[in-house]
Parts: C-alpha cells; sequence; structure tokens
C-alpha cells in the first residue's frame, strides 16, 4: 500500500510540474513604441525612414507616368502606361502604379504622422533640437499629401499615426476637401520652412531650408487653381524669392554659362551631379554600395525614353545594351511633334542649349566592329546607292564610371569620334535623329540613317504608323531621347544609373517666382528679369542675347512652354498643366493629337485604387472618383 | 547466406536497442525455475481455413510466450494449468493441459474489422466502441502506391480529406484540406501525432508507417484542445513485436517524366500567329517576312537566319529531363518480453524532371522499450531525419516571351548563353550552366520521446511522455554574375550569396493517467487526465554579401564580397493544456464519452479557454430485436457528437504594435547607411481571442451480408466564429513599406460548413483463387462564411480585397467573367463595350435589349449605351464566378487478387472547383508567344477560346486587354492516381530462400487524367495548371521483402 502513495506522489509531481511555466512573450527583435521612439536615437531613426517614400516615385516609373505624362510633351510607344499618357481605358482603378502612389504617399504620412506624434515625448531634446528633426517629418508629410490631393483630389486626409487610430475610422475613411489638404501642407511647409537648418554638412540628401522654400513655393503656386489666386500667388512669390535672394545663406546657386558650356550643360553634368548646387530637394543615391531601396537597382528613367536601338536601329549599328543609351526593352514614351518642333526651336544651331543638354539625337555605333553599308541598307532606306561599301566606324569601348569607386562600362561614343574623312560628321554616326528638318538631298547622301520630324509625323502632328508610308514602320521607332538622368560618370550598367535626382531644383523656382509675379500682381518686369535669368544661362556665352526676352512677351502660356523647355522630363508636367488650366480637351488636341480620350469631368484626378475600395468596409460612402 | 545475414540483423539490432534504450538486454524467454518435472507443450495455432497465425500471445501460469512465424509454439508448463491464445483480430481461445501433449489451436476470425484496434487520442479503442468520426488508413494500403511523401498516400483514401500535390518539384509538399476551410489564416494543417508525440510527418519515410487514423470530429479531437482543431492525425509506425526478430526491406526506383506543360508555337503555327496579329493590327497582310519581324521588334538580320536554316527550339523539350526516383526502408524488430528495439534506416533521392532538381532523404528511426519492475516501465523513440535538397528556379514560362529559334548549344555541345546571336534574350537554360546558381537546402531534425510508464494500481496507469524535436537547417543560395534573371536585366549583374540558418527545438511534456474499471457485468467505465505543456522556439540568421571575385566561392566564404549584410530573428509560442475524457459503456450496446480540454496559449491576448464535447453511439445491431435481421445487417450502429473546438494557430507577437528595424529599405542620404525603424508590419491586437469551432457530427456504421459490405456514413455541421485572419489594413491610415500593407490580425468572421462523407469497402467477389476488393470514399463539403466583422461593431457583406463574399466559401473567385468571344455577326453588340469581334465576352451588369442596345439597369435611371455612347467595363462588373476548393472529392481502390498477383488502380476526382491557371494566362497583346495549345480568334476561326492577338492595342472604352478571367477555368478532374501490379511469391518457394514475404510490384503514376473543361487539355488540374514544375508521370518498379 504504502508503494502506491510513492507512486501516486510521482505521478502528481510530474503531472503539476507543468503549472509553473509562464505563457509570457517575449520578442526580442522588435521594442515597445513609447522606449523606442521616447529614445532620441530611436525617434530620429523613424525620421531617416520617412525619406523612403521618394525612392519608389523618381526615377521609376510607378512616378514617372503620373507625373509627367498625359500632356504636351509626350506620347506612347506601346501599352506601357498608355493609361497615363491618353487617357484611355488603361486608366482605370486596378491600375498598378497608381496604387504604388496611393500606399506609398500614405504610408509615408503615417510615419510622418508617428513622428509628430510622438516628437514631444523624446527625451534629451531642446525645443530647437525638437523642431528641426521633426520638421523633416512636417516637410515630407506636406510633400506626399500635396501629391495625393494634386493626383486623386479631395481623399482621406490623416494627422494621427495609426497607433493612434481606432478600428473604426481605420475600416471606414472619409474624404477631406481639397482645401483642407492644402490648409495642411501650407502649413506643414511653413513649420518646415521656419525651423529646418539653413544648410547641411554632410547629407546632400538631408532636408534642409532651401528644399522646405521651394517646395513651399510650388504648393503654393498650385493653390491658386482652388482661388484666392493673388493671395497664394503672392505668398509663393515671397516663398521663391526668399530662395532666390539669399542663395548664398541657404546653399543654392545657378550654374552660369561659359565659353565651353551654358549653365544649363553643367546643370546635368554628372561632374556636378553629387553636389549639385541647384538641385534643392532631391533622391540621393548610394553609388558606392549601393545601399538603397532597392539596392542597385535605381535611375532606369532613360530606359523608358530611349528609341528602338534594340530592333530598328540595329541595322545602323545601334544595339539592344548600350550603359550610357541604356538597354531598349522597356520603352514607354516618346516625343511629340509639339515638343520636338514648337516647345524647342526646330534648328540646327539654337542659341538655347536645352534640346541639345536634354536629348540624345545622334547614336553611334555600338557594336563593337565597324559596320559596312550594304544594298540592302540603302535600299531599305532610300539613301544614296554610293554609300554601299562606307564604313560605319565603332565607337564602343570599355569605359569607367564612378559607381562602386570604379566600374567598368561598356558604352558607346568613347573611341573613333573623329571626322577623318572629313564631311563635318564624326564617322562612327549611326542614327540622326534631329529635331530639325533636314534636306531631302542630306538625308539622301549623308552616310548614316536620317530621321527628322518630317519623318515621324503626319500632317495631323501624330507619329506614323506602319504602312502610312514605305519606312513609317521603321520611323516610328527613332526618335530623340531624354538623356538628363544618363550621365556616364553614374552609369552602373545597362540597365541602372546611380546619380542623384532632383526633385526641385533652382530652375524651377525662377520660373515659380515668374508665374507667381504675374498672378499676384501682373509683374511683368520681375518675370521677365526671372525668365531671363533662366534663359541666359541656357546659352552658351556670346549668344546669350538671343534669348532674352521682351516684357511684352511675358505671358503665362510663354511660362508653360518655358518650363517644358526647362524641365521637360522631370516629372513635373502634368500637375504645371492641372495648375494653369491646361488639362482640357481643346490645349491637348492642339499640342498632343495622339491624345483622343481626355474627359475633364473624369481625367483632372485620378481614380481611387480598387485594392482599397476593396479593403474598406465604406467603399459606396467613400466613392470611387467621379465617372471612373 | 541469408541466414548469417539474419543473425547479423539481429545482432545490430540489439545493439541499437541497448544504445538507445541504455537499459540491460535481457534474451531469455521466460525464465523456468522449477524443480519440478516440466509439462512439455507444444503445436500449432491455426485459422479456422487451417493456415498458421504467427504471432499469437500465449499466456500461462505468470509467463508468455508467442507463436513463430507458421503458427507453431512450444512451451513448458510447471504444473497442469489453462492456457490462453489471444492475439489481435481473433477471439480468445483457453487450452487446460495436464500432460505432455501436441495441440491445434483454432483461432476463430471474428469480427476482423470491428475488433480492430484504432488508436485515439491518448489511448486505443476497438473500432466497435468507438464513438467518434475516425477513418484508419493501413500499412498495406500505403504500400500499394508508393510515393516520398506520406501525406500523397493517403490522397482519396480517407473521405472528407482534400489532398493535392503542390508542384512536380522533387521536394514538393501536399496541400491538405479537411472538411472544408474553417479558417481562413490561422492555418488548415492537422495536428500529426506520431507515436503519442506532436510531428512533422514529412520527416518520416512512408514504409514506416503501421496506421494512420485521422480523428475528424470535435469529439474525437477534442482532448487535444487547440492544435486538433483541423483534425488530428495519429501516425503509429512499425514497432517492435515481442518473440521472432523479423527484418522488412522495402525498395523501389522509378523514372519521372511527361511533364504536363504546352510548348510554345513554333516554325508556321508561330509565323502565322505574328501575321495573324500584325494583321489585325494593320488592316493588311505584311509586305515580307522583314516587315512583319520589324513590326514585332524582332530584328530580321538576327533572326531571320535561324528561320530559313529551320533552327526552332522548343524549350519544354530542352529544359524537361527524365528524373529518377528511388526508395529503400531496411527495418529490423524484435525483442523479448522485457525488452523490445526497433530500428529502421531509409533513404529516397528524387532527381527532378528539371535538371539540379533534386532531393536526398534519409531517415532512420529506432526505438526501445523495457520493463524494468512490474510496475515501471521506461522506453524511448528517437528519430533522424536529413534532407539535401537541391533546387532551381523554374523559367519555362519564358518561353512564351522569345522567339521559338535559335542554337541551344555551340559547337563544343556547352550551352549558348545567348542562342540567337546579337539578341539579348538568355537561354532559359542559362541557370543550369556549371557555377551559374545555386539552392542548397540541408535540413536536419531529431527527435527523441523517451518515456515512462507506471502501473499504480489495478486499472490505474500513468505515463509520463517526453516529446523533443530539434531542427537545423541551412540554406545557401549562390548567383552568379550571370543568372537568367541577370542576364534578362531584371537584377543587376552582381555575384552574390546568402546563407540562411535556422535552430529550432520544440518540446512537449504530457503526463497522462488512465484509468479503466468495470463495475457489474456490464459497466465499462474508464477516465483520462492529461496536462500538458508546448514549446516552440526558432531562431534564424540570414548572412548576404554581393561582389565576388569568384564564383568557386559559392556561399561558402561571404566575407570575400563587398557589401554585406545581415539579419537575424527570434521566435516563440508556448502552450500549456489541462484535459480529460470518460468513456462509459453499458452492455457494450451503449456508449458515451465525455472530453473536456483547457487550453492557454501565449500568442492571444485572452489566453485562456475551455473547450468541451460529447459523443454518444448505439451499436443497434447488438439488440435483440435485431436478431431476426443479423443475416442481412451484420452490423449497425449509431453515433452521435457535438464538441467545440479552438484555433490558435496565428503567429506569435500579434497582439502588440511595436517598433522594428527588420525588413526595411536602406536609406543613405550621402553620410552613409542611416539606421531606420518603424512600426512593425502586423499591427498588434489587444483584443485577440480564440477561434472556436462548434462541430455537430452523425454517424452511421454499417456491414452488411456478413460484413460483405460494410461502411460509415457521416454527416457533419461545423459553425466557426471568431475566425482569426491576418488582413491588410486600408493604406489610408499607413502601411509598413510603400507596397505593402500594415497587416492585423483579427477575429473576423464566421464560417459554415456543412457536408456528407460516405466510406464503403465491399468484397465484390471472394473465391479460393480470385478476390476483388473495392473501396470508396466520397466527400462532399458546402462551405460558407455567415457574417464578417472589422471590429469596433464594423461588419460588411462582402470584403473584396480578402476574396470575403457573404454565403460563399472563403476561397472564392471572383474577377471578370469570360462569357466568350465576340463573334462577327455580334459587331454591333461588341460596339456597344468599345470592342471588335475577336475581343473577349465579358460578362457585365448590362442587359441586352436588342442589337447594338444595351441597358444598365441598375442605376436608378436606367442608362443606355450604344457604340455612339459606349459602355466601359469596370470593376462593378467583376463577379463570383466559382469556388476555390471541390466541391466533392473521391477515391477508387479497387484491388484484384489472384493467386499471388495482386492489381491496383486508384482513381480519384476533385469537382465542383475554378483555379486561376497560370498556363492559360498567356495570352497578351504584344505578346511573342503563346503556349501551342491556345486557341485564339481569327475571321476564320470563330472560336469561343482565345481572343484575337494584336500587336498593339489602346483603345478608349472597355480595355480590349480584358484577358484576366481568361485564365480561369473549372478545374474539375478525374484521374487514374495509379495502377500497381504485383507478385507474391508463394510462401514454400519463398521460405526456401530465406524470405518469410516477397512481394514484387511496378506502379504506374498519374497514366489517365480526365478534365471536365477542354481548355486543361495536357496540363496538369491537380496543381492547378500552375507554370512552373508541372507534375509528370511516374513509372516505378519496387520489391517488398520480409525474412
Amino acid at each position: 500500500m504504502k508503494k502506491i502513495y510513492y507512486k501516486f506522489s510521482l505521478c502528481i509531481l510530474l503531472g503539476i510540474g507543468i503549472s509553473s511555466c509562464s505563457l509570457d512573450e517575449w520578442n526580442p527583435s522588435t521594442v515597445d513604441v513609447e522606449t523606442a521612439y521616447t529614445n532620441r536615437g530611436g525617434f530620429e531613426s523613424l525620421i531617416n525612414y520617412c525619406y523612403d517614400g521618394l525612392y519608389y516615385f523618381y526615377g521609376k516609373v510607378d512616378g514617372i507616368g503620373a507625373m509627367e505624362m498625359g500632356t504636351d510633351l509626350w506620347t506612347n510607344v506601346t501599352n506601357t502606361e498608355s493609361g497615363f499618357i491618353l487617357y484611355n481605358s488603361n486608366m482605370n482603378p486596378q491600375l498598378g502604379t497608381l496604387n504604388t502612389i496611393w500606399g506609398g504617399m500614405y504610408a509615408t504620412v503615417n510615419y510622418c504622422n508617428t513622428a509628430i506624434h510622438y516628437a514631444p515625448m523624446v527625451e534629451g531634446y531642446t525645443e530647437a533640437e525638437r523642431n528641426v528633426k521633426v520638421a523633416e517629418a512636417h516637410f515630407l508629410r506636406g510633400w506626399a499629401n500635396w501629391h495625393l490631393v494634386e493626383q486623386f483630389g479631395g481623399v482621406s486626409l490623416t494627422t494621427v499615426p495609426s497607433t493612434e487610430t481606432d478600428r473604426a475610422s481605420q475600416n471606414n475613411p472619409t474624404r477631406s476637401s481639397e482645401e483642407e489638404f492644402y490648409n495642411l501642407i501650407i502649413s506643414d511647409l511653413q513649420f518646415a520652412a521656419a525651423n529646418l537648418p539653413d544648410r547641411t554638412s554632410a547629407e546632400r540628401g538631408r532636408l534642409t531650408k532651401k528644399a522646405a522654400y521651394a517646395m513651399l513655393a510650388k504648393a503654393l503656386l498650385q493653390r491658386t487653381r482652388l482661388g484666392d489666386q493673388e493671395e497664394y500667388a503672392r505668398l509663393a512669390l515671397e516663398a521663391a524669392e526668399e530662395l532666390i535672394n539669399n542663395g548664398d545663406k541657404y546653399g543654392a546657386a545657378l550654374y552660369e554659362s561659359d565659353a565651353q558650356r551654358s549653365g544649363f550643360g553643367k546643370l546635368w553634368d554628372g561632374a556636378n551631379n553629387k553636389n549639385n548646387t541647384e538641385f534643392l530637394f532631391l533622391e540621393a543615391v548610394d553609388h558606392i554600395d549601393g545601399r538603397n531601396p532597392e539596392n542597385w537597382n535605381r535611375g532606369r528613367t532613360r530606359q523608358y525614353y530611349l528609341m528602338d536601338a534594340k530592333t530598328t536601329g540595329a541595322p545602323w549599328g545601334m544595339q539592344e545594351n548600350d550603359a550610357w543609351l541604356s538597354r531598349a526593352n522597356s520603352r514607354a514614351f516618346k516625343p511629340t511633334k509639339y515638343l520636338l518642333t514648337e516647345i524647342f526651336e526646330p534648328v540646327a544651331d539654337p542659341a538655347d542649349t536645352r534640346f541639345k543638354e536634354s536629348f540624345f539625337y545622334a547614336y553611334y555605333n555600338a557594336t563593337w566592329s565597324d559596320k559596312v553599308v550594304s544594298s540592302g541598307m540603302v535600299n531599305t532606306y532610300g539613301k544614296n546607292p554610293n554609300l554601299v561599301g562606307h564604313v560605319i566606324k565603332n565607337t564602343a569601348a570599355t569605359g569607367q564610371s564612378q559607381v562602386e569607386g570604379g566600374r567598368a562600362i561598356n558604352h558607346m561614343g568613347l573611341v573613333n569620334m573623329v571626322d577623318n574623312d572629313g564631311d563635318g560628321w564624326l564617322d562612327g554616326l549611326s542614327v540622326f535623329a534631329p529635331n530639325w528638318t533636314m534636306s531631302a538631298a542630306e538625308k539622301a547622301d549623308l552616310p548614316f540613317w536620317i530621321v527628322d520630324p518630317a519623318d515621324m509625323f503626319d500632317a495631323e502632328g501624330k507619329w506614323v504608323v506602319a504602312g502610312s508610308s514605305a519606312s513609317a514602320i521603321y520611323d516610328r521607332e527613332v526618335y530623340p531621347s531624354l538623356k538628363k538622368f544618363s550621365s556616364l560618370e553614374w552609369v552602373y550598367d545597362r540597365q541602372n544609373w546611380m546619380g542623384d535626382i532632383p526633385i526641385i531644383r533652382l530652375g524651377e523656382v525662377y520660373l515659380i517666382a515668374a508665374e507667381a509675379a504675374l498672378l499676384s500682381s501682373n509683374d511683368v518686369n520681375k518675370a521677365q528679369t526671372y525668365i531671363n535669368t533662366i534663359r541666359r544661362r541656357a546659352a552658351v556665352v556670346g549668344r546669350q542675347s538671343e534669348m532674352e526676352i521682351d516684357a511684352s512677351e511675358v505671358t503665362l502660356d510663354f511660362i508653360l512652354a518655358e518650363r517644358g523647355r526647362e524641365l521637360v522630363g522631370e516629372q513635373t508636367r502634368w500637375y504645371d498643366l492641372k495648375r494653369m488650366g491646361k488639362l482640357n480637351p481643346t490645349y491637348l488636341r492642339q499640342t498632343n493629337p495622339e491624345i483622343l480620350f481626355f474627359d475633364p469631368a473624369k481625367h483632372s484626378v485620378r481614380p481611387i485604387p480598387q485594392p482599397f475600395l476593396d479593403a474598406i468596409a465604406n467603399p459606396t460612402e467613400f466613392e470611387q472618383n467621379e465617372n471612373y | 547466406m541469408v541466414k548469417t545475414f539474419k543473425q547479423l540483423l539481429t545482432f545490430s539490432l540489439l545493439t541499437v536497442a541497448v544504445c538507445v534504450s541504455g537499459c540491460s538486454t535481457v534474451m531469455a524467454q521466460g525464465q523456468v525455475v522449477s524443480q519440478q518435472t516440466p509439462i512439455k507443450i507444444g503445436g500449432q495455432v491455426n485459422t479456422v481455413e487451417g493456415k498458421g497465425i504467427p504471432g499469437v500471445t500465449i499466456n500461462y501460469e505468470d509467463k508468455q510466450a508467442v507463436t513463430n512465424s507458421g503458427g507453431r509454439f512450444a512451451i513448458e508448463l510447471t504444473a497442469p494449468g489453462a492456457i490462453l491464445f489471444s492475439a489481435v483480430g481473433f477471439a480468445n481461445s483457453t487450452v487446460n493441459v495436464s500432460r505432455d501433449t501436441v495441440i491445434t489451436v483454432i483461432l476463430d476470425g471474428g469480427d476482423e474489422v470491428l475488433d480492430e484496434v484504432v488508436v485515439i487520442g491518448y489511448g486505443t479503442v476497438k473500432r466497435r466502441d468507438l464513438t467518434g468520426a475516425v477513418s484508419s488508413v493501413k500499412a498495406e494500403e500505403i504500400a500499394m502506391a508508393p510515393v516520398a511523401n506520406p501525406i500523397e498516400a493517403l490522397q482519396g483514401r480517407v473521405a472528407g480529406l482534400d489532398i493535392a500535390r503542390t508542384s512536380g518539384r522533387s521536394n514538393s509538399g501536399s496541400s491538405i484540406l479537411l472538411r472544408g476551410n474553417r479558417s481562413l489564416t490561422a492555418g488548415s494543417e492537422p495536428l500529426y501525432i506520431i507515436d503519442g508525440i506532436p510531428g512533422n510527418i514529412t520527416n518520416l519515410n512512408p514504409n514506416d508507417i503501421e496506421s494512420v487514423e485521422v480523428l475528424k470530429d470535435a469529439s474525437s479531437t477534442a482532448i487535444y484542445g487547440s492544435a486538433g482543431a483541423n483534425g488530428v492525425f495519429i501516425i503509429t509506425t512499425k514497432q517492435a513485436k515481442a518473440g521472432r526478430v523479423s527484418v522488412n526491406l522495402d525498395a523501389y526506383a522509378g523514372i519521372n517524366s511527361n511533364g504536363l506543360y504546352p510548348a510554345a508555337l513554333q516554325k508556321d503555327a508561330w509565323l502565322q500567329y505574328l501575321e495573324d496579329a500584325f494583321v489585325s493590327t494593320n488592316g493588311k497582310s505584311s509586305k515580307d517576312r522583314n516587315e512583319l519581324l520589324t513590326a514585332w521588334s524582332l530584328n530580321p538580320e538576327q533572326i531571320g537566319s535561324y528561320i530559313d536554316q529551320g533552327k526552332w527550339i522548343n524549350w519544354v523539350d530542352e529544359t524537361l529531363q527524365t528524373g529518377v526516383q528511388q526508395n529503400y526502408l531496411l527495418s529490423v524488430n524484435g525483442g523479448t518480453e522485457k525488452t523490445k528495439g526497433f530500428f529502421s534506416l531509409g533513404y529516397n533521392s528524387t532527381k527532378g524532371i528539371y535538371r539540379n532538381d533534386q532531393s536526398d532523404l534519409f531517415t532512420m528511426r529506432a526505438g526501445a522499450t523495457n520493463k524494468i519492475g512490474n510496475w515501471f516501465e521506461g522506453g524511448i523513440v528517437t528519430g533522424l531525419t536529413w534532407k539535401n535538397n537541391e533546387t532551381r528556379p523554374s523559367r519555362m514560362n519564358k518561353t512564351f516571351d522569345i522567339a521559338p529559334v535559335g542554337d541551344v548549344y555551340d559547337a563544343n555541345g556547352n550551352i549558348n548563353v545567348y542562342p540567337i546571336a546579337g539578341m539579348t534574350n538568355p537561354s532559359l537554360l542559362a541557370d543550369d550552366i556549371p557555377n551559374t546558381l545555386r539552392a542548397n537546402t540541408k535540413d536536419l531534425v531529431v527527435t527523441a520521446n523517451p518515456y515512462i510508464d507506471i502501473d499504480i494500481m489495478e486499472g490505474l496507469t500513468f505515463r509520463s511522455i517526453l516529446g523533443a524535436t530539434l531542427r537545423t537547417s541551412r540554406d545557401g543560395e549562390f548567383n552568379s554574375d550571370r543568372t537568367y534573371m541577370m542576364l534578362a536585366g531584371s537584377s543587376p549583374q552582381v555575384r552574390n550569396a546568402s546563407v540562411t540558418t535556422n535552430l529550432g527545438y520544440s518540446y512537449v511534456w504530457e503526463n497522462i493517467a488512465n484509468y479503466q474499471t468495470k463495475f457489474g457485468d456490464d459497466h465499462d467505465l474508464s477516465a483520462t487526465l492529461v496536462s500538458s505543456w508546448a514549446h516552440n522556439q526558432n531562431e534564424t540568421a540570414f548572412g548576404y554579401n554581393q561582389g565576388f571575385l569568384y564564383d568557386e566561392y559559392l556561399y561558402y566564404s561571404l566575407q570575400a564580397g563587398t557589401v554585406p549584410s545581415v539579419s537575424s530573428s527570434y521566435n516563440t509560442t508556448k502552450r500549456m493544456s489541462v484535459a480529460s475524457r470518460i468513456n462509459y459503456g453499458y452492455k457494450g450496446r451503449y456508449l458515451l464519452t465525455l472530453t473536456q480540454r483547457t487550453d492557454g496559449v501565449s500568442q492571444l491576448a485572452r489566453r485562456w479557454d475551455t473547450f468541451l464535447a460529447a459523443a454518444g453511439a448505439w451499436r443497434i445491431s447488438d439488440e435483440s430485436f435485431m436478431e431476426s435481421t443479423r443475416d442481412v445487417l451484420s452490423n449497425l450502429k449509431l453515433r452521435v457528437s457535438y464538441g467545440v473546438s479552438g484555433n490558435s494557430n496565428i503567429n506569435a507577437y500579434s497582439t502588440l504594435t511595436e517598433v522594428t528595424s527588420t525588413g526595411l529599405d536602406q536609406i543613405n542620404l550621402g553620410g552613409g547607411v542611416l539606421p531606420v525603424s518603424v512600426l512593425t508590419n502586423a499591427v498588434g491586437n489587444p483584443e485577440l481571442g480564440w477561434e472556436k469551432s462548434y462541430n455537430f457530427n452523425i454517424g452511421l456504421d454499417f456491414g452488411l451480408f456478413n460484413n460483405r459490405i460494410e461502411g460509415a456514413i457521416e454527416l457533419y455541421d461545423t459553425d466557426t466564429r471568431d475566425v482569426l485572419y491576418a488582413r491588410d489594413l486600408p493604406f489610408t491610415s499607413g502601411g509598413f513599406t510603400p507596397k505593402n500593407p500594415y497587416t492585423m490580425t483579427a477575429n473576423i468572421a464566421r464560417m459554415n460548413n456543412k457536408g456528407v462523407e460516405i466510406t464503403l469497402n465491399t468484397k465484390n467477389i471472394v473465391t479460393e483463387s480470385f478476390r476483388w476488393t473495392s473501396t470508396l470514399t466520397y466527400a462532399y463539403n458546402k462551405e460558407r462564411i455567415r457574417s464578417i466583422d472589422l471590429g469596433s461593431g464594423t461588419s460588411v457583406n462582402d470584403l473584396i480585397s480578402l476574396g470575403l463574399f457573404m454565403d460563399r466559401p472563403s476561397r472564392t473567385i471572383f474577377n471578370y467573367k469570360k462569357l466568350g468571344i465576340w463573334q462577327s455577326d455580334e459587331a454591333n453588340d461588341a460596339a456597344v463595350f468599345g470592342l471588335l469581334p475577336g475581343d473577349v465576352k465579358t460578362q457585365t451588369i448590362l442587359t441586352r435589349e436588342g442589337e447594338g442596345v444595351w441597358v444598365d439597369y441598375t442605376q436608378e435611371v436606367p442608362v443606355e449605351y450604344t457604340a455612339q455612347n459606349p459602355y466601359s467595363i469596370a470593376p462593378a462588373d467583376r463577379t463570383v464566378i466559382g469556388q476555390g476548393d471541390p466541391l466533392w472529392n473521391a477515391g477508387w481502390q479497387n484491388s484484384f487478387f489472384y493467386k499471388g498477383f495482386d492489381l491496383n488502380i486508384f482513381t480519384i476526382a476533385r469537382w465542383g472547383h475554378h483555379v486561376e491557371a497560370d498556363l492559360l494566362g498567356y495570352f497578351n497583346y504584344r505578346a511573342i508567344n503563346m503556349p501551342s495549345a491556345y486557341n485564339y480568334w481569327t475571321p476564320t476561326n470563330p472560336t469561343n477560346d482565345y481572343p484575337r492577338p494584336y500587336i498593339n492595342r489602346t483603345s478608349n472604352h472597355s480595355n480590349p486587354l480584358q484577358t484576366s478571367g481568361l485564365n480561369i477555368v473549372d478545374a474539375s478532374f478525374i484521374k487514374i492516381k495509379n495502377i500497381t501490379l504485383g507478385y507474391t511469391l508463394p510462401e514454400n518457394i519463398g521460405k526456401n530462400i530465406g524470405l518469410s514475404k516477397c512481394r514484387i510490384y511496378a506502379t504506374m503514376f498519374n497514366p489517365v487524367i480526365f478534365t471536365k473543361s477542354h481548355l486543361l487539355k495536357g496540363m496538369d488540374p491537380e496543381t492547378g495548371a500552375s507554370d512552373e514544375f508541372p507534375l509528370y508521370r511516374q513509372m516505378v518498379f519496387g520489391v517488398n521483402l520480409s525474412f
């Protein structure tokens, strides 16, 4: 019997032993919010991440379509982003790029809301130190909300972080008016302008006052489309002039022209990319270790704008893979006739260097071997038969970029860039796509393939289509390609380019000032001064006076065209048309006849992404934007 | 020779037994200590048919013995007395002896099925006494169709269990679903109990399995609490038996071939496709091939010569190879009454149908038990699994992106990186070039389950068992600077490598007390009490670097790169439980089971809950009033059960929002990489509670005509409340990263599953030399969502982002529905949608009122649409197309035995579900190529399968690119899963060569597939016609040997 007690005790001991364990959770890979964000280092690490959103839109297809397309400057190559370019049925609530914009901007707003919420609780800050840091969050919230209101209209405006939002309001978002959006945007940017440091020593991508004044001026000017035009234009002018007049203080200056190169050329010179005095607000890219969002996968803008080097240009010596031109497999955008021949002056030797400095239009033999003109080429492209046997010299070789401290890159234009036969053209030239028209004789006799606006466009100003002429099937794929984001110094490989990308630069601030001067008090002289400053520095020394305009020429339409010349490809054009009331069928038909479907009652804002409407509890109350 | 081998094996077995148990081995077989002259009894135990029965337990005096393989025995008694003969599946028999004699004992086969022992949670019960819904699969059935993954062996054999293999990858697993989805994200993975302890079934060699019991209703699973919410699979491995040493060898080898994958268009068909699209785009034929190719952005100079020389490539043929599969299992077991041991060693090698896709699996299991005193027994089962898996990504779907021409190999027979000279489309075999890409995983799993059994007193036993598992794995990945993805420009060309190591341990400690008693003649009572503690912990470390100088470093020299990055993580969950169960039987006819389980888990906010269940059964056929029907109705039992089970199977740390630096982009504003931190991706839900299923089950077991036909019908209704779901939150309140929304796990929905399950075993023909038996399983399940609750009182009817629709199953396919293709005579109707004949006809909310006039009646004021005022197809036109899980599935096994031959034909069906088939989704405008199986529309081919191709297509109104519905298809199918032909050597011949059993067989897998939709022809519906690692046909040859 005693034995049974022993046995019982043993069993009970084992059975009860379990209850001594605890069910509490321990998670060493996270830290609680209070600990994290009342700590100065933790709080600043959150501020650092508020910059993440920028990297999803600048130099990315997700931003280019929404910010630059659907305007007078560009048309489509294939179906890629054609909803943005043409306002066709691809502009619908399922469009993936729109969903990225929606998600990216709201993610940024919430990071900033979190930072702004916890800022007062951070220990070890003086009031001034706190304001300097939290001003970055205010700025970026303003930036993100600005894109939201411009792209989508009056959608959900949030000021509290997700940690402080109850589930009911998360699931039942409400709309705010565009004016309410602007009130917050402007107060955020004003806070940033007041509190950000004048300059920063080490980090070129970190926000300072120059970014704040520029963004504030831009937002205030855009606000004029909602009314109180004079008041907001006056404020915009004030912000812009603060920057223009105090360039030294804030570290901003225009590049000036010299005998070798225009100021505009220097602005885009790769040598100036990583310490650019005109970049006010920029996306800094790590070119040494590739420690960026998506690591090395940056700077693919040039790929979308490139002509067809892969197929159409190939018989003349172009190739799909050239590190300088980039890779011709993601082509999406090509210039309109309006951009090539009206925004830019279609002459061979303009005083304005901006076309030349913004576009590739001379393409060199990139095949690593000489190309001999064949009789087939002569026949197909209508060249003079005596060109058969002519040698187009190879210009490709291995060069070096500054990426990773000296990366080998293969590109055209490195060797044989000479004119040995003395015909006035480099011997390696393969394809030439000028924005001016050349004579039929020149086009037949010169030993390279020429496609000029006369070949590119039909009588209506539309791009030629296959069959409209014998060579249309080839001509439609050849055009000048945007090269603002292609400087050799920052080429990583045929796809990726590791240069910094300006989001707002000083040139634009001059044009904002000019427009604001006109809108606030019709101060034509002031506007003229600012415009001429920009125009003078676009010419090389000696031809600056040709660029100056009279006060009589200063109009809003002129400013819009000037913005096109200055800012083409810089992801701002759609906002400019919207602000200036040019998102209308008349203007678009005039300047971009490919756009057939623009409906002002629908296309002034984008559709709300369907995945969002599918995820909320009140899609019928929140409502899709009109007519989508 | 054979004898030596047997001795050797005996020796090694015993060595293992000693090593494992640490106990001394006693070889004696029943020590006799006696002064008297012993009574010698010898003889034979036979079935009624006269066949010897091996392994019959012989109890006499206080000793025990067993019969040998022929049913013979020899014992010695000290004094006259009774001998009790007993064996599983037979009625007991007692013989009284008083002097030396030779006897023949005949054991009555009795009711084999009803007396079959069924393993249930924390105990066993005879099938006769079962109250819950339990299905069993035996070793013999598993042996019928040799597979590498034990789960696959269960496909179609258990009514209510839907299993589908997920891919043709060598290491692929199976998806498993019991009685429909009760849960959303909280997982539908059942609980696997291996020899009493939770484990992972895929770590077992299928031939090691003695039986699998599937517990389906809440009353059966209740004792396992939350872990058993999705059903419990109790796996019993082959254990040692006292008595003779037996050695088994199972081996098979075979080939895998004929991956079901459509090739891309080639030759004239391809050129015709290019031309058809040219014509539709430009309204006229192309002038010549140069114009045609240029229009497609193909450089005629580059590819023209390949076409002229007829250098076509079928990339599917080039990619797929014939794979080889081999499996070996050697097992040894034996022992004495006091000490028993077993040991098995398995090896499976699969070479997949892709190059460099292969896996090697080694399994080792060993166990021993030792009776230390008359009231104390100890034992241990250990297992070791070593997996070495080499894999690669599938690039086969890229065949639809490239021109089907070029040179696959260069003059030296090496793979050409660029099959078309001068073009940058890389070879689909680029990753197969040596030193280009490696993805290797090594897994080691060690389990040790020691236990002690204590006999406290008559009827009361106690067991304490520890189940410890240690897992470690290493994933190594290496990409040279010329992998397919890099050559294709999808990732930067830089050598990179990473190593992930994972260290996990988990243990379950359980204490089980069992009490069994009988009072009066009619009352059986047993009670079980369990306490349980589980702890799961996982740690990972990840290292990455890039910029290596040499391929040769693989992932073994991460320090040699230039841009290192590291990460690590930790995760723990814990559970504490107490459970009890009472079984009561009255006269063996009225049975009652009551179960209680209280669980506490670490990952919920409201941690503790108690789950109760009750079940009753009535053996109607045992009633005296049924006596008259017994000739026809040999068995009839009604079972009813009701119970609650809980589910807490969610990620740890779901109750708190915290701050993390994991999974974020790197930010460098020009002064070096910056520290970053944001709120965690998972937003905490401080109200998180248990998901609970309320399960009602009625079952009827029956046997007809002396059990020639027997079976079971189950009806169930499961209502699941507070379903846990990790839901993406709307972006307006922020997101983790711009493309990655916040998620919150919440008790979000209420769901219901109702269904019928039928199992039917029939002995169709039984004669002396020929037998035909069949097993049919059928299960129908109707699943629906009864409410959706977003928290804070917000409930909605549909939540499209999660695919949740009221009164529909949880996996519902909601999309644009393709009705067909607009035909030439429907041009006026197509124009209402801004479309042309040849475009996809999509179902919309409009009603056709006449040719070219359609009206939207969903608006307050109906809107009329015509060609002049066309309608744009919009999200409101999306509709529910079907459900993702089969409405019913069935398995039908037919076995034929003739003399030594056996033939098994096993057929499965899954019916009533839709899939979004990758392989049907390659129709795109401007696509250079497409699967040759696609029948696309042209003015002269008025099909309804695929629309008219174009090189480029944009339009104002309805998106002609409305191709999103094209790949949605009814995936119902019937498939002969396998056919096996076997031959067993007659016993007497086998014995001569030292074998007690010898069977050789051949099996063919997937020989015949019938799909409901003609679109799925040549694709495998079981994997949903996915576009990588297709399933294949397999032919294996094998032997089962016993010594």
